[in-house]
């Protein structure tokens, strides 16, 4: 980590009229005991506001992640502020609140009722996720400004919302081959209309770009799941004849093998290999980005990705035995220190153990922060340069006006994560 | 004192085009272009000093664009700029007062909720639980009885209920007597369960599940009639569907709170536990007391009961099936039951053939 006190003071900037590099970097600086700092003290808070504080902390984030981020000099400046996204969850909240409402009731009413309407809900809800998550991007851009102009995003929510759906039923049509055009047509929906002031932002991704990385996850991740389901699905349905004619059929027994083998080497897999193709669907997508004569390029190394992808395992590992043994020593000293009534009492037991989880769950969003969003977006921060930028030389103001925080209100409420997204 | 090196660069706010400037801190501090030309005479009382990283400055002006802004990072600027210009922060502080304000106020909306949580819903729960109808429940009962079967893994499909004509009919003279005058919402309908679990459960609209394991570890056909008594006075309180309005009120209020990276939903579990632990001593006095009333009048002593569970509390302190982990039971409690029913005369409930073919029931 690097420590914000040894730190010189930024790349000297010296410009000269005529001289404006062809290729201007892109450098993300100063993470450490500030982020940590930072970071403990909004996890403490949102603990004891039972989440509420979210709004704040994720808005401090934000502005810490966005003003490390020097480009050509200038830092990014994040302007949305933690009340705007308070008052758009109360907002998307109430307007939310009566379908919940009518759930509820349903769940009181009738079986079939909460059945079909919690399949209903999933629908619906995936549906608004995806037009809240696309909302939620709208604020973000909104309120990030970079050498006095900001970031937009047009095009309409409910035209993402029905995109993403589509893909999802081809997807699910072609068992996850249809995931590549899927992704494409998606980046180009959103990076096709973000714009820096007047100037519009293009991506070139298509789906021949990610084709082979992601059959390397299809291969070895997707087709085992299914296999796994299938096979699940198959077992559960002989087990079932089998309760009615007490006959296990032998052609089951042999599938237990090849199901214990794919359920051993699926999450294995997905730990070693999924960080790789997060990294390159990423490298590619971001080199991809033009902006009139613009282009982007990131070229960060997949093995930094991995780096900071184990060491933050690392890290969770051992935050996680250490908070074990000091609960457990905690839990004895209690035991013997209190009377006999109280310690073997349940509500003392379920408090003790509630306290354990809560801070467990602080820990390891704290690690994840610093280490692992702030270490990603450092290392494909600083991979970055800006080629031929003289188009953005010439933006120019699109008097924009701040869109409203129920945007991303919509996301927190939703639980689709857009509230707590940090990044861009 | 004009210097020709740059300080810093101006932002219009209009275009992302840099403009150079070299800066002449004075009674205001001015912008001159590299020609020496003055661009912008700024007021030091309407400088703010926006986000930045350390070492860097970035000032806005309160009469400019909103977005039009300095940026420099000539630390001996810096330090001018820092001193001669009042209130750089004052937006800050603003905005921190005004934080600190409403995270207080969120604090105390939190307390103010949990006492909603712990005392408003229960209060309000027992005021509406008489309101539902009774069909309702009725019909309530027939819906969650599978799921409570598949809730203790039992197959909800096949025969989980024992039945033989002789157990049948020993259930209900049971019933019958414990039942005696009472004026129940319901008439019960007593289930006898192929489950080893040493429990009975009271379900809505009357349905009462005495498990396998319960009767089994009795040594007298009265310690389950004590039992079935104390679930009567469920069904009486109407407190399963009670239980079941709190619990999903609670859980609602809590989920439209908070969000899933709290692990809010185990939260949610934990606290439903806590809370259901806490406030089930209320309900489990009025069914004791209720259980009382019919032991009194049924004259079955409560001895064989108190004996059961002194057995049970022993012996499943490993297995964790057991009644107490829906019916907290103290000593308190034992006493409370074992002082308040005077019987002192034994007239068991079923005699010793009635007794076997209960027992005999699930076999």
């Amino acid at each position: 980590m690097l420590d914000s006190a040894n730190e010189p003071p930024m790349g000297s900037d010296e410009a000269s009229p005529d001289r404006f590099p062809e290729r201007w970097p892109v450098e993300v600086r100063y993470g450490g005991r500030d982020l940590r700092r930072l970071s403990v003290r909004g996890v403490l808070l949102m603990v004891l506001t039972v989440g509420l504080y979210r709004f704040w902390f994720v808005s401090d984030l934000r502005r810490f992640f966005w003003s490390r981020t020097i480009i050509n000099g200038s830092p990014l400046e994040y302007t949305g502020r933690g009340l705007e996204l308070f008052i758009g969850f109360l907002i998307a909240v109430a307007i939310l609140l009566p379908f919940a409402l009518v759930l509820f009731g349903l769940s009181l009413v009738s079986q079939q009722a909460v059945i079909i309407g919690n399949i209903l809900y999933f629908v619906i809800l995936s549906f608004l996720g995806q037009y809240a998550l696309y909302r939620a991007r709208r604020y973000r851009l909104n309120r990030t400004v970079w050498r006095g102009l900001r970031l937009h995003l047009t095009g309409s929510a409910w035209k993402y919302a029905f995109l993403v759906f589509g893909w999802a039923i081809a997807g699910i049509l072609t068992l996850g081959i249809a995931w590549p055009w899927a992704s494409a047509s998606l980046e180009r929906f959103r990076v096709n209309n973000t714009w820096y002031g007047n100037l519009r932002f293009n991506s070139k991704a298509k789906w021949s770009n990610i084709a082979k990385p992601y059959a390397v996850i299809w291969l070895f991740l997707i087709l085992p799941v299914l296999v796994l389901s299938v096979l699940g699905g198959i077992i559960s349905g002989a087990s079932e004849l089998a309760e009615n004619s007490t006959i296990l059929p032998d052609n089951v027994a042999t599938m237990v093998p090849l199901i214990l083998g794919l359920s051993a080497f699926v999450p294995l897999f997905g730990v070693f290999i999924y960080p790789w193709y997060k990294a390159v669907v990423m490298r590619t997508y971001f080199s991809r980005i033009r902006a009139g004569s613009a282009s982007l390029v990131a070229d960060f190394s997949t093995g930094l990705l991995y780096k900071i992808w184990f060491k933050t395992i690392a890290a969770m590992i051992a935050a996680t035995t250490v908070l074990s043994v000091a609960g457990g020593l905690v839990y004895l000293a209690l035991l013997s220190a209190l009377p006999e009534e109280i310690a073997s009492n349940q509500l003392f037991l379920i408090v003790l153990s509630i306290i354990g989880y809560v801070s467990w769950i602080a820990v390891n969003y704290v690690i994840t922060i610093t280490m692992y969003n702030f270490g990603i977006w450092r290392e494909v921060g600083n991979s970055m340069v800006i080629a031929n930028p003289e188009s953005i030389l010439d933006a120019e103001t699109a008097n924009r006006d701040n869109v409203g925080g129920v945007n991303e209100g919509f996301a927190d409420a939703l639980d689709v994560g857009g509230g707590f997204e940090i990044g861009l | 004192m004009t210097e020709s090196k740059i300080h810093g660069l101006y932002f219009d706010g209009k275009s992302a085009r840099p403009i150079e400037v070299v800066v002449k801190c004075g009674l205001t501090m001015d912008l001159l272009a590299s020609d020496g030309r003055t661009l912008k005479k700024w007021r030091w009382n309407d400088l703010r000093e926006e986000d930045a990283p350390p070492g860097f400055c970035r000032l806005s002006n309160d009469r400019e664009h909103p977005l039009a802004r300095f940026e420099t990072i000539d630390s001996k600027l810096i330090e001018t700029v820092r001193a001669a210009a009042p209130a750089l922060q004052r937006k800050r502080t603003l905005e921190k007062s005004g934080r600190n304000k409403i995270i207080s106020l969120i604090l105390l909306a939190v307390l103010s909720l949990a006492g909603i949580i712990v005392y408003g819903i229960p209060a309000i729960a027992s005021r509406i639980t008489p309101l539902v109808p009774l069909a309702w429940e009725k019909k309530l009962g027939v819906l969650i009885e599978p799921q409570v079967a598949k809730a203790i893994k039992i197959n909800p499909i096949g025969s989980y209920i024992c039945s033989t004509p002789k157990g049948d009919a020993a259930v209900k003279k049971m019933l019958v007597r414990m039942k005696g005058s009472a004026d129940l919402p319901f008439e019960p309908d007593i289930k006898v369960i192929n489950h080893n679990m040493k429990n009975a459960v009271a379900l809505p609209g009357g349905i009462i599940f005495l498990m396998k394991g319960l009767i089994k570890s009795a040594d007298s056909p009265d310690a389950v009639a004590g039992v079935l008594a104390h679930e009567l006075g469920h069904v009486n309180g109407r407190d399963s569907i009670r239980e079941i309005a709190e619990g999903s009120s609670r859980s609602f209020i809590l989920s439209l709170l908070l969000g899933d990276v709290t692990g809010s939903t185990v939260v949610i579990f934990a606290s439903q536990a806590l809370l259901g632990a806490a406030y089930s001593r209320d309900i489990e006095r009025n069914a004791d007391n209720f259980a009382i009333a019919r032991m009194n009048e049924a004259n079955v002593s409560a001895k064989p009961m108190a004996d059961l569970f002194s057995v049970i509390d022993v012996r499943s302190k490993e297995t964790e099936q057991n009644i107490f982990a829906s019916h907290p039971l103290t000593r308190e409690r034992i006493i409370h039951l074992t002082d308040s029913v005077s019987t002192s005369q034994n007239s068991p409930v079923l005699n010793t053939e009635e007794w076997q073919a209960l027992r005999t029931m699930c076999d």
